[in-house]
C-alpha cells in the first residue's frame, strides 16, 4: 500500500501492544482503522510477559480460570505454550483485519515486562493502542502521560465506523492546538465526515456521551453520536478521569501528545 | 303366407324436406336469440338441479356426445347461478411462529384477505426501517450503555475488591492467557522469586497462606460471573425487547383495530409480535455482528427474508370477481387441482416457506363451480385421487406428487388444510360415466347427479323453428350473415340426415355451426348479406368433399374390378351386402359381395370370418341366428345334413354388425337352392330366428354407397336396395338418389319379412308350406327343401355303404 506524505506526517508508527490475555483485540479494527488513516501501516507488538513467567516461577504459583474451571498450577512452560497459542490467534486476526484494508502489517515478539515495553514505544512520536493491557501496565501509562511525552495515545474500546457522525475534537490551548486539530480534521476529511472543535471539555465529555444532562451546543440532537473523538495535549484528563474516558466514551478516543508535525 | 309383389318407395318417401311454411321469417336476423340448448331440457333440468342442491356428494357428471353444447350449457347454468350467490371468502396462508412447517390458513371476509396482505407487507417495510433506527437511537444507546456499565462495574468491583485486598497485603493480581494468578510484590512490581525465597520462612508462609485465600476468594468471584452474565444478557434481551415492542408497537395495533373481528388474524398479530421481540436480533444481524469477534468468518444472514414470515400469501381473493366463482381448470394436474408448495434453489439446496404455497383449482373454485373435463383429471397421475378424498374429506389438504406416493420423506410444507365447500361438475364422454360407475364404487356417492345430453331432438314443428332460432343466435354471436328462409330449410335437413332419422334433429350443434361457418364464407365469397341455401348445400358438398378420398378410392377399385362387385344378371350363392366405413366425422357406405357354398354335411354353418377372428361377435351372433331360422324352417322332421360356409369376399380388416344377416340369410337359401340372386339388387337387414327383417345403421350411406357403384356403371331401372322396412323413417338420401329414384332409375325395397326379400332377390316366391307340409313346386323354400332331403339321402347312404363313423359326425 503506498502511503501519501500527509497520512504518513502524523506518526511515527501506528503500534498495537498486546499481552497474552489478548484484551487489546476488541480494538483492532479501530486501530487498524486509524492506522490506515495516519500511518499507513500497523505494527503490533505482542508482549510475552516477563513478570508472567516470573509469577510462573513461585513454588505456589496458580493460575485461576476465567471460565470458572478452577485453577492448576502455573509453570513456564505451559506459559510459553499459552504464549504460542495467543500469539497464534492475534496473528491471525491482524492478518485477516489488514487484509481486508489492503494495509501493511509487522508483527514482533518482545519477551519484556510490560510496563518497559509500553514506556519504550511510547517514547517517539508513536500513535499506541492502549486497549486491554493489563490495569498495571496503565497504570504506568498514566504516571508517563503526567509527564511530557511525545506519543499518542488511542483508547479503542468502542468500534472505529459505526457511526457516520463527526469527528469532534477538544484542543483548547492555542499554542498546543495545532496537532490534534491537523489530525482531527484530516481523519474527517478521509472519512467525509465534518470535524467538529468545542473548547469546553465538559461539553466535549457531553458530546461523546461521558457527561449525560449536560447542554451541548452542535450536538444537542437526538442520535448524535462521534466517529472518533481527539483530544490535544492541554486538555488531556487526569489519570483518574482516563478509565471512565475509556469506559463510557461512545465513539474512540485518542489523546494526542504528540505528532511529527510538532517537530521543527 | 300369401306372396306379393313389393313396391319400391316413392320419392317423397326417401326425404323429409323441411316444409318452409314452418318457418314464418325471411330470414334468422328476425328471429330472437335462443337463450338455451335446444332438445337439451332434461339435461339443463340436471344442471340446474345439481347446482342448487347444496349436499354432499351432488356433484355433477355431464356427459353425452360431443359437440352437443354441454360445456356451454354447463358454463351458461353455472355462472347464471354463481351471479346470484355471494363471493366466497377470502384464504390468506401466514407463517406458523409455533411450528414453522405448518403454515396457518386464515379466512377473511371477501376483500379483507387483499387488505391483510397489503398492510403486512406495508408493516414489514416500516419495522425494517423503525427497528434498526430503534436500536441506533441515543436512547436506546444510552440504555444499553447503562446495562453494559453496570455489568462491567460489578464485574470490576468485583476483581478491584480482590486486587485491593491483594495489594493491601503486597500482593500483585496478573492477568494471564486463561485467566488470573497471584504473586508478591515488592516495591510495586512483582517480586523476583530467588529475592522472595531469602525472605524469612514465615513471611514467605504468610504469603502463601494470604495467596491461597487470595485464590478462594477470586475463585467464588469468578463462579459469580456466569450469573452475571446470564443478567446481563437477560438486562439486553429485556431492553431489546421493551425497544422492539415499543418500535412495532404501533403498526400491529393500527392492524389488530383493523382486523378486530378477526380473532385467527388476531392471535397472528400477537404471535407476530411475540417473535419480533424474540427474534429482534436475527432480523438486524446483531448476532452476526457479535460472531464476527471470532476469528472464524459467519455467513451472511439474510435479513429482508428473515422478515419474510410476517407476510401474508393471498391465496384467494383477487376482489376480481362478484359472485361464486366457476373455475375451469384445462390441466388438472395434482397440483393444479389441489395447489402445491413451490421451492427455490439456493446454494444447491430447495429450500421453501409458507409464501411459496401456490392454490389450486379447488383453492379458486371453493364456494363456487369447478368444472372440470373427466378424461384430463383421470389421465393426470393422482388427480383424481386427490379430487376424490377432497371432497369426501370436505377439505383441500397440499401434498406433493411425492407426498402421496411416499417417495420423500424429507421435511416440507404442511400447510393447514382449508374447508372446501364447491360443486366440481365434470364433463365428458357417455363412456367415461359408464367406466366410473362400474370401476370406481366411490364414484356413484361423489357424483350422485348425472346430467346426460342426448344426441338427437325430435323434429317436429316447434323445434324446427327452434332450431332457427338457434342457427339466428349463432349468426350474431359469431359476427355471421343471416341465413335466409331456404337456408335455414337446408340446414335443418342436413341436421336431420346427420342424426340418421328423417325425424330427427342432430344436437351435435357443433357439426352444424360447421356447416353454417363455411355456408357464411362462400355466402361472403359470393358478395351476398344473406347466406342462402346453394352456400349451405356448397358448405356441405365441401365437406363431403374434404372427407372423401376413401370414399372414391373404394369406388375406383369397385369400378376398376379390383373389388368385385357385380350390378348386372344372376349368381348361386352371392349377393350384394352393404357395410358403413366410419371415419370419424365422415362415414360412408359401400357394398361388399356375400358369398355362400354348400355342401354334404352333419347341418353346421360355417362363418369364415368368425372362424379367421376377423368377425366381430354382433356377426357372429347374426350368423348363428340365421342358422337356427334355417334349421327351424328346414330342419323339423329331419337333421340338417349339409356343410355351408358364408364369406364376406375381400374384406381384410374385420367384419362387425348384423346388418348383413339377411343377405347372408339370402345367400345361404340360393347356395342350397340354387336360385341365383340379382345382381341389381343391393341387401341390408338384420334378421331374427323367425325370418323378420330388423332395422340397421347407416341406411342412408348403404343405400347411396350402392346408387354410386350402379350410377357409374350406369343406372337401367333395375337397380336398388332392399331396406327394412322400420328404416323407412331413417331416409334422408342425397339429392341425385332421390331424382334416380323419381325417374324409375333406382328403387329403394322396405321389407319386413325375409319371404319378401327372398322374392326381390331370387325373383321367385320363397313359398309356404302346405296342409300336406311340403313348399309347393318351384318356389325357393321348396328347392332349398328338396336339395336338403337329397342330402340327407346322401349321407345315410354314404353311412350305409361306409358303417358306422367314429368321426367328428357321430
Amino acid at each position: 500500500m503506498s502511503v501519501d506524505n500527509e497520512t504518513s506526517a502524523f506518526f511515527e508508527r501506528t503500534i498495537m501492544v498486546l499481552d497474552p490475555a489478548l484484551g487489546g483485540l476488541a480494538a483492532l479494527e479501530a486501530t487498524a482503522t486509524l492506522a490506515e488513516a495516519t500511518t499507513g501501516r500497523l505494527d503490533v507488538l505482542f508482549v510475552e510477559d516477563e513478570d508472567l513467567l516470573r509469577v510462573a516461577d513461585f513454588p505456589f504459583a496458580r493460575e485461576i480460570s476465567l471460565s470458572g474451571s478452577g485453577t492448576r498450577s502455573l509453570d513456564a512452560a505451559a506459559l510459553a505454550r499459552d504464549f504460542q497459542r495467543a500469539v497464534e490467534r492475534a496473528r491471525r486476526a491482524v492478518a485477516s483485519t489488514t487484509h481486508a484494508r489492503r494495509l501493511d502489517w509487522r508483527f514482533d515478539i518482545v519477551r519484556q515486562r510490560l510496563e518497559r515495553a509500553v514506556e519504550t514505544v511510547s517514547a517517539h512520536g508513536n500513535l499506541i493502542a492502549l486497549e486491554g493491557l493489563r490495569p498495571i501496565a496503565v497504570e504506568r501509562i498514566k504516571a508517563q502521560m503526567a509527564g511530557p511525552v511525545s506519543s499518542s495515545f488511542l483508547l479503542a474500546g468502542r468500534q472505529l465506523a459505526t457511526s457516520p457522525g463527526p469527528v469532534v475534537v477538544c484542543a483548547p490551548a492555542a499554542s498546543d492546538t495545532a496537532p490534534a486539530r491537523h489530525l482531527a480534521r484530516h481523519i474527517a476529511r478521509r472519512s467525509g465526515v465534518e470535524c467538529i472543535d468545542i473548547s469546553d471539555f465538559d461539553e466535549f465529555l457531553a458530546s461523546i456521551g461521558v457527561l449525560t444532562g449536560r447542554p451541548w451546543r452542535p450536538g444537542n440532537f437526538p442520535g448524535f453520536r462521534p466517529r472518533l473523538a481527539v483530544i490535544g495535549r492541554t486538555a488531556w484528563p487526569e489519570p483518574g478521569l482516563l478509565k471512565i474516558l475509556s469506559a463510557r466514551a461512545n465513539c474512540p478516543v485518542i489523546m494526542v501528545g504528540g505528532t511529527r508535525r510538532d517537530e521543527p | 303366407m300369401s306372396e306379393f309383389p313389393v313396391s319400391p318407395l316413392p320419392a317423397g318417401q326417401l326425404y323429409t324436406h323441411c316444409d318452409l311454411a314452418e318457418l314464418p321469417f325471411e330470414t334468422t336476423a328476425a328471429l330472437p336469440d335462443l337463450d338455451r340448448v335446444p332438445g337439451q331440457d332434461r339435461a339443463i333440468e340436471a344442471i340446474r338441479f345439481g347446482a342448487q342442491i347444496r349436499r354432499q356428494g351432488y356433484n355433477l357428471f355431464v356427459f353425452g356426445p360431443s359437440g352437443t353444447g354441454k360445456y356451454a350449457a354447463v358454463m351458461a347454468a353455472l355462472r347464471e347461478k354463481a351471479k346470484s350467490e355471494a363471493a366466497p371468502r377470502d384464504w390468506v396462508y401466514v407463517h406458523n411462529f409455533q411450528a414453522a412447517h405448518k403454515p396457518i390458513a386464515v379466512s377473511l371476509p371477501v376483500g379483507q384477505g387483499q387488505e391483510l396482505k397489503k398492510r403486512l407487507a406495508r408493516l414489514i417495510e416500516e419495522i425494517r426501517v423503525a427497528l434498526p433506527a430503534a436500536f441506533e437511537s441515543e436512547g436506546y444507546q444510552k440504555r444499553r450503555q447503562t446495562v453494559e456499565d453496570t455489568f462491567r462495574e460489578r464485574q470490576e468491583q468485583a476483581f478491584e475488591e480482590v486486587r485491593h485486598a491483594a495489594v493491601e497485603r503486597g500482593i500483585a493480581l496478573v492477568r494471564t492467557p486463561m485467566g488470573f494468578a497471584f504473586a508478591p510484590m515488592q516495591d510495586g512490581e512483582i517480586q523476583d522469586p530467588e529475592q522472595f525465597n531469602k525472605r524469612p520462612a514465615e513471611e514467605r508462609d504468610k504469603v502463601q497462606r494470604d495467596i491461597e485465600q487470595l485464590q478462594d476468594r477470586l475463585a467464588e468471584v469468578i463462579k459469580l460471573i456466569p450469573g452475571w452474565e446470564k443478567e446481563h444478557r437477560e438486562a439486553i434481551r429485556g431492553l431489546n425487547r421493551e425497544t422492539t415492542a415499543t418500535a412495532v408497537s404501533q403498526e400491529i395495533d393500527d392492524i389488530r383495530a383493523a382486523f378486530s373481528e378477526q380473532p385467527r388474524v388476531l392471535d397472528h398479530l400477537e404471535a407476530m409480535r411475540v417473535d419480533l421481540v424474540e427474534n429482534v436480533h436475527t432480523l438486524l444481524g446483531l448476532e452476526h455482528a457479535r460472531g464476527a469477534q471470532d476469528d472464524v468468518p459467519q455467513p451472511p444472514i439474510q435479513h429482508a427474508s428473515a422478515f419474510n414470515r410476517y407476510s401474508a400469501n393471498l391465496i384467494v381473493g383477487d376482489g376480481a370477481g362478484e359472485g361464486a366463482p366457476v373455475v375451469e381448470e384445462t390441466n388438472p394436474t395434482l397440483g393444479n387441482l389441489i395447489g402445491r408448495v413451490e421451492h427455490l434453489q439456493h446454494m444447491g439446496a430447495l429450500i421453501t416457506d409458507f409464501t411459496l404455497i401456490k392454490p389450486g383449482a379447488l383453492h379458486l373454485a371453493n364456494g363456487g363451480y369447478l368444472v372440470l373435463d373427466a378424461l384430463k383429471v383421470l389421465v393426470q397421475p393422482m388427480a383424481w385421487d386427490a379430487l376424490k378424498r377432497a371432497l369426501k374429506s370436505r377439505r383441500i389438504a397440499i401434498e406433493s406428487l411425492g407426498q402421496t406416493l411416499s417417495l420423500i420423506s424429507t421435511v416440507s410444507l404442511e400447510p393447514e388444510p382449508i374447508p372446501l365447500d364447491v360443486k366440481v361438475v365434470l364433463h365428458g364422454d357417455p363412456m367415461i360415466y359408464y367406466l366410473l360407475g362400474y370401476l370406481d364404487p366411490e364414484f356413484r356417492d361423489l357424483f350422485k347427479v348425472a346430467a346426460e345430453f342426448d344426441d338427437t331432438m325430435d323434429r317436429t314443428s316447434p323445434s324446427t323453428v327452434e332450431y332457427a332460432r338457434l342457427l339466428a343466435t349463432m349468426a350474431r354471436r359469431e359476427d355471421l350473415l343471416p341465413l335466409d328462409r331456404t337456408a335455414v330449410g337446408r340446414v335443418i335437413e342436413h341436421a336431420a340426415r346427420v342424426s340418421s332419422d328423417a325425424g330427427k334433429l342432430t344436437a351435435r350443434i357443433e357439426t352444424i355451426g360447421d356447416v353454417v361457418r363455411e355456408a357464411d364464407f362462400y355466402a361472403r365469397k359470393d358478395g351476398g348479406a344473406t347466406i342462402e341455401v346453394r352456400h349451405v348445400q356448397a358448405a356441405i358438398d365441401a365437406q363431403i368433399h374434404r372427407a372423401d378420398r376413401l370414399r372414391e378410392r373404394s369406388m375406383e377399385m369397385i369400378g376398376q374390378g379390383i373389388v368385385l362387385i357385380d350390378t348386372d344378371g344372376a349368381a348361386v350363392g352371392q349377393i350384394n351386402g352393404l357395410s358403413v366405413i366410419d371415419l370419424g366425422g365422415f362415414s360412408f357406405g359401400r357394398p361388399t359381395r356375400i358369398t355362400a357354398r354348400a355342401s354334404l354335411g352333419s347341418g353346421k354353418v360355417i362363418d369364415i370370418e368368425r372362424e379367421v377372428e376377423l368377425g366381430g361377435p354382433i356377426h357372429s351372433k347374426g350368423v348363428l341366428i340365421l342358422s337356427a331360422l334355417l334349421a327351424s324352417r328346414f330342419g323339423v322332421d329331419a337333421p340338417l345334413s349339409l356343410s355351408a360356409s358364408l364369406v364376406f369376399e375381400q374384406s381384410y380388416g374385420g367384419v362387425e354388425g348384423d346388418s348383413a344377416s339377411a343377405a347372408e340369410y339370402f345367400a345361404l337359401l340360393s347356395a342350397i337352392s340354387e336360385v341365383p340372386i340379382k345382381q341389381s339388387l343391393a341387401f341390408t337387414g338384420s334378421i331374427n330366428q323367425h325370418g323378420t327383417i330388423q332395422a340397421i345403421g347407416g341406411v342412408n350411406e348403404k343405400i347411396e354407397g350402392f346408387f354410386d357403384v350402379c350410377r357409374g356403371r350406369g343406372l337401367n331401372g333395375e337397380h336398388g336396395v332392399v331396406i327394412p322396412k322400420s328404416n323407412v323413417r331413417h331416409l334422408m338420401l342425397r339429392r341425385d338418389v332421390v331424382d334416380a329414384c323419381e325417374k324409375g332409375l333406382f328403387r329403394v325395397f322396405p321389407v319386413e319379412r325375409a319371404e319378401e326379400g327372398i322374392i326381390l332377390a331370387m325373383g321367385i316366391a320363397a313359398g309356404e308350406r302346405g296342409p300336406d307340409g311340403r313348399f309347393p313346386e318351384g318356389t325357393v323354400y321348396r328347392r332349398t327343401e328338396d336339395r336338403l332331403r337329397a342330402f340327407a339321402a346322401a349321407r345315410r347312404a354314404f353311412g350305409t355303404s361306409q358303417g358306422p363313423e367314429a368321426g367328428s359326425e357321430k
